[in-house]
């Protein structure tokens, strides 16, 4: 009986949400008094999968087949199976993120094992098995038993934080049939782009609505963002005119993120979009009224122009780099 | 081609979320219910890939798997265009025995591609499409941001972070959906609210499934503090604080 | 004796064209649909009085407005003289109605004195079009179709009064002895004239006649055939106020049964569609509208959408309806269609939700045309058939099912506003 947790690596490189995986699952291992392992699966480097011990694995199973580098849910979810299978794991952890909602639920069928996603922290308790997650988008929160003997989980950005540890990782490939009847779907072409952070996985977001007034005023958004090594994001009206792209929508029906820190300047904060960034650690809210809904829900907050706050929050970080 | 829609009967965005027996169940009373938003934005995809007359769509159905109370958003859906609504007769206990149950259906009614949102507002989920895909053994691409078809030729863009992919596949496949699949729900037209009056709503039987997980409680989530409000005259301020006292910078 | 067959036979081919036209035109409105019962006849006289005969609506532009009206006024005493001819020709007689005595020399008078008036006043609105640019003249629905007809309508009616003068000239110069009727200006003009004016007189009268013969069988092709029908289309006005929009009644029956799913639903009385989206939606004043209508572009100068770039023209609407009618009524009276569209092929979605219902087009009418009605008629077909409104209409929709209002929040924050 032990625990399994699948880090994803993208390019043969892990993120944070890989090492905070590592850091629960051996926590979670700890509280159930067993060993835990870490699956990964594509072409990783040696020196990379050693990283996973700075945060707790002991162990990891790689399966380095270079037809397994980019994600086919079907193959991934069999090998995650069979891999806790043999190690005879009773919990799987990933990670919420795309790659984790396309194979967990597989993984679930597969074994029979149920699933509950973006679980936000380890078990309340363990005879039963209980653990807590966002219902509602954001309005409340579910404690759910599962009453399989194995179970599933994926645990939400940012819930736990990184551990650190340091600990001697053995290293094992884990030979699989690869079932390749299982690629139905093939990648066409691919694109990414590479020079600005990325929303989903930025620690820092600043992000801006329509009291910019226009798309021409969003250079204090970007200076800011870039001073501060963040991602930019904005509400839905904005990218519903086109003055940012839709894969910068935060809000119920874009992304939901849970950075560290949200800055919203000039978005009044309605209900759709403090859907998308309830989940952040810290939110801070820039707006000329301060009847605005945003405050309600913001750590945070300053009634002022963004165009002369934004420069000077920008300014000031700037000094205190220095 | 036969397109499937799972639709979820979710709570209004604007309901103010409250509990009953002790916290243990959602308190659905004075609640307006809704078809779930992503798979609204799925059946207007749905709608659209019929409309095409590039197309070979000839049939749209949507399932639920629910009670009695749900057939009023089965009839919207209706009006908003499907010709066939199906509801499976049983408590949607959970996703496994939700996925379960669509897929009893599927064995006896083929469908060619089964839309699914990758989440209901409700209980947050974001498994059961992938679950039937598994369940049907049949291929399904997540995070979906356009489905495409070409004749028979299937295009499906998938959201990455930071990116795209352009996707190629065949039928049978489950497409679970997100938003971009389309630019704005459809609404039901006078004339569709009238003939979806004609349209069939089949009850089905539940199928002896298991349920995996239980809801045990739910809890409120703590008031947040009040915001700190910081003078804009001192906005410098704010830096020292997320530094010192937030720990976020 | 000749003279009278000739007429008679030229009489006969006039009518017989005419009656034509009138065929043509009658087939269309049997596709259109029915419109408001026609009651109140005392209150219509009085209105078409006013507005149709009175000229009162013309008036609104002063000058132009007179001029306008004069010309009009002199068209109906000299009608009053063409009749006569008809009579004459038909009958081998000369100025037969002139026993009336002191009204014939009225009438006589006034059309001579008109007559010269005419020929000034169309002078002038013509050089007016084709020198100074006008802006209410300018649209993307007037093509140079439109001026040569405008053109051509008012050399038809200056060469009416030149050939009436003439034809009183010549009476006049024939008769030294005394002649029927008072003519002061023809006989200003023979006075002047030193030369024997007689031979004016059968070439006067012949071509007189003819060209009314012509341009009356060209009206109904033209936008002039609001000479015929103006002032039936005033009688016939929408006299309810001007924003007042009528409920369906079926959509009213439906409301009902949603409300009341138990009760009994008549499959027979499904309605066919809702609102407009092609000619044989229209009602049959719509059309008639369309007909009338003279493309004099008051409705369109005073539209704050169009004044304020938007693509809305009151006046566009009726032209395509018009054009879209020759279109589409020869085959669909055939029962055959040609898969285009009043709406989308000619009017589009832009035009139709620009429009605010204001209602200042259908003030400024002269003869009582009703734009807003047919606009919302048509969005009524866009929301109701299609649900094809703008995202932010079909937003509201939602949030008045959802939430009891046409904004997003709860129905239980109802009351917040009164906590102050």
């Amino acid at each position: 009986m032990s625990v399994i947790a699948f880090a994803k690596n993208w390019n043969g490189k892990f993120k944070n949400s890989s090492f905070e995986l590592v850091s629960y699952t051996k926590a979670l291992a700890n509280q159930l008094n067993t060993n835990m392992v870490v699956l990964s699966i594509g072409e990783v480097a040696e020196e990379e999968l050693k990283l996973l011990g700075n945060y707790g694995a002991d162990k990891v199973l790689t399966v380095s087949d270079p037809q397994l580098n980019t994600l086919t849910s079907r193959a991934y979810a069999d090998i995650v199976a069979k891999a806790a299978e043999s190690v005879g794991a009773e919990v799987i952890v990933l990670s919420d993120n795309n790659s984790g909602k396309a194979i967990a639920p597989r993984v679930s069928v597969k074994l029979k094992a149920g699933l509950v996603a973006a679980v936000q922290e380890l078990p309340v308790s363990f005879e039963p098995f209980v653990v807590k997650k966002r219902v509602f988008s954001g309005k409340a929160f579910g404690h759910v038993q599962i009453k399989s003997d194995k179970k599933v989980l994926t645990i939400a950005k940012n819930c736990f934080g990184l551990l650190e540890a340091s600990c001697v990782v053995a290293i094992e490939e884990f030979v699989v049939d690869i079932d390749t009847s299982l690629f139905k779907v093939k990648i066409v072409e691919e694109e990414e782009q590479k020079d600005k952070v990325i929303l989903s996985d930025a620690d820092v977001v600043v992000s801006a609505g329509r009291g910019m007034r226009s798309p021409e005023n969003w250079a204090p958004v970007e200076e800011l963002a870039e001073v501060l090594g963040a991602a930019t994001a904005c509400s839905r009206p904005v990218s519903d005119e086109g003055w940012r792209g839709h894969e910068e929508h935060v809000g119920q029906t874009g992304k939901v993120i849970a950075p560290n820190l949200y800055i919203a300047a000039g978005i009044s904060g309605a209900i759709q979009h403090v859907a998308g960034i309830s989940r952040s650690k810290c939110i801070v809210a820039i707006n000329t009224d301060p009847e605005a809904p945003i405050f309600g829900v913001a750590d945070y907050g300053i009634v002022g122009d963004v165009m002369d706050v934004l420069p000077r929050l920008a300014e000031a970080f700037r000094n205190s780099k220095s | 081609m036969k397109i499937l829609v799972c639709i979820s009967n979710v709570p209004d965005t604007t309901t103010k979320v409250k509990f009953k027996e002790g916290d243990s169940l959602f308190d659905d009373s004075g609640v307006q219910w809704i078809i779930n938003p992503w798979d609204e934005l799925a059946l207007t995809r749905a709608m659209e890939l019929k409309e095409d007359a590039g197309n070979s769509v000839n049939e749209i159905c949507v399932i639920h798997v629910g009670g009695a109370s749900a057939d009023a958003t089965l009839r919207k859906a209706l009006a908003i265009g499907a010709d066939k609504a199906v509801r499976i007769d049983a408590c949607p206990a959970d996703a496994y025995h939700v996925a379960g149950q669509i897929a009893e259906y599927l064995k006896e009614n083929p469908f060619d591609i089964i839309f699914s949102g990758i989440e209901s507002s409700d209980y947050n989920g974001s498994s059961v499409g992938a679950m039937i895909a598994e369940f049907m053994d049949y291929p399904g691409i997540s995070s979906v941001t356009s489905v495409n078809l070409d004749d028979d030729d299937i295009q499906v863009n998938r959201a990455i972070p930071g990116g795209k992919q352009v996707l190629k596949t065949e039928t049978p496949f489950v497409a679970v959906v997100q938003k971009g699949i389309a630019m704005e729900p459809r609404i039901p037209s006078m004339r569709g609210i009238m003939m979806a009056r004609k349209k069939p709503l089949e009850v089905k039987p539940a199928a002896e499934l298991e349920v995996l997980t239980e809801s045990i409680k739910f809890e409120l989530p703590q008031e947040k503090g009040a915001c700190k409000m910081i003078d804009s005259e001192s906005a410098e301020q704010l830096v020292d604080l997320l530094k010192n006292e937030a720990k976020v910078l | 004796m000749t003279k009278q067959i000739l007429f008679i036979i030229s009489l006969a081919i006039t009518l017989g064209v005419f009656a034509w036209s009138v065929k043509r035109l009658w087939a269309f409105f049997k596709l259109t649909k029915p419109s408001y019962p026609i009651k109140n006849i005392g209150a219509r006289i009085s209105h078409t009085l006013d507005v149709a005969f009175g000229q009162t609506k013309i008036f609104r532009k002063p000058v132009i407005g007179l001029m306008h009206a004069l010309v009009f006024w002199g068209f109906l005493v000299i009608t009053l003289g063409s009749i006569e001819i008809v009579i004459d020709g038909v009958f081998g007689l000369e100025r037969s109605f002139a026993f009336t005595g002191w009204f014939y020399d009225f009438v006589m008078a006034s059309g001579d004195v008109f007559a010269l008036l005419i020929i000034v006043f169309i002078k002038a609105f013509s050089l007016r079009r084709s020198i100074l640019r006008i802006k209410r003249f300018t649209g993307v629905e007037m093509s140079s179709k439109s001026y040569w007809d405008a053109q051509i309508a008012l050399s038809f009616i200056g060469l009416l009064m030149l050939s009436l003068l003439a034809f009183n000239v010549g009476y006049i110069s024939n008769h030294p002895n005394g002649y029927e009727g008072v003519y002061p200006v023809s006989a200003a003009i023979v006075n002047l004239v030193n030369l024997d004016l007689g031979w004016l007189q059968e070439p006067g009268w012949w071509i007189h006649i003819l060209l009314i013969f012509v341009f009356a069988n060209y009206l109904p092709y033209s936008k002039h055939f609001h000479v015929f029908l103006s002032v039936p289309n005033v009688f016939l006005a929408n006299l309810e106020p001007l924003t007042k929009y009528p409920n369906l009644e079926s959509i009213t029956k439906e409301v009902k049964l949603m409300l009341d799913p138990e009760a009994a639903y008549d499959e027979s009385e499904e309605v066919a569609r809702f609102g407009v989206k092609d000619v044989e939606d229209v009602s049959w004043k719509n059309y008639m509208d369309s007909l009338a209508c003279t493309q004099c572009g008051r409705c369109t100068d005073v539209c704050p959408a169009n004044i304020t770039g938007k693509l809305l023209s009151p006046r566009k609407i009726f032209v395509d309806l018009r054009k879209r009618m020759d279109e589409k009524g020869p085959i669909a009276s055939k029962g055959e269609d040609d898969g285009k569209s009043l709406l989308r092929d000619y009017i589009t979605e832009e035009e139709l939700w620009a429009c605010t219902t204001c209602n200042a087009c259908a003030q400024e009418c002269p003869i009582d045309i009703s734009h807003p009605n047919l606009i919302m008629d048509m969005r009524r077909y866009l929301v109701m058939e299609e649900a094809a409104a703008p995202a932010e209409l079909n937003t509201m929709f939602t949030n008045i099912e959802n939430n009891g209002a046409p904004w997003q929040f709860s129905p239980e924050d109802r009351l917040k506003w009164t906590e102050g």
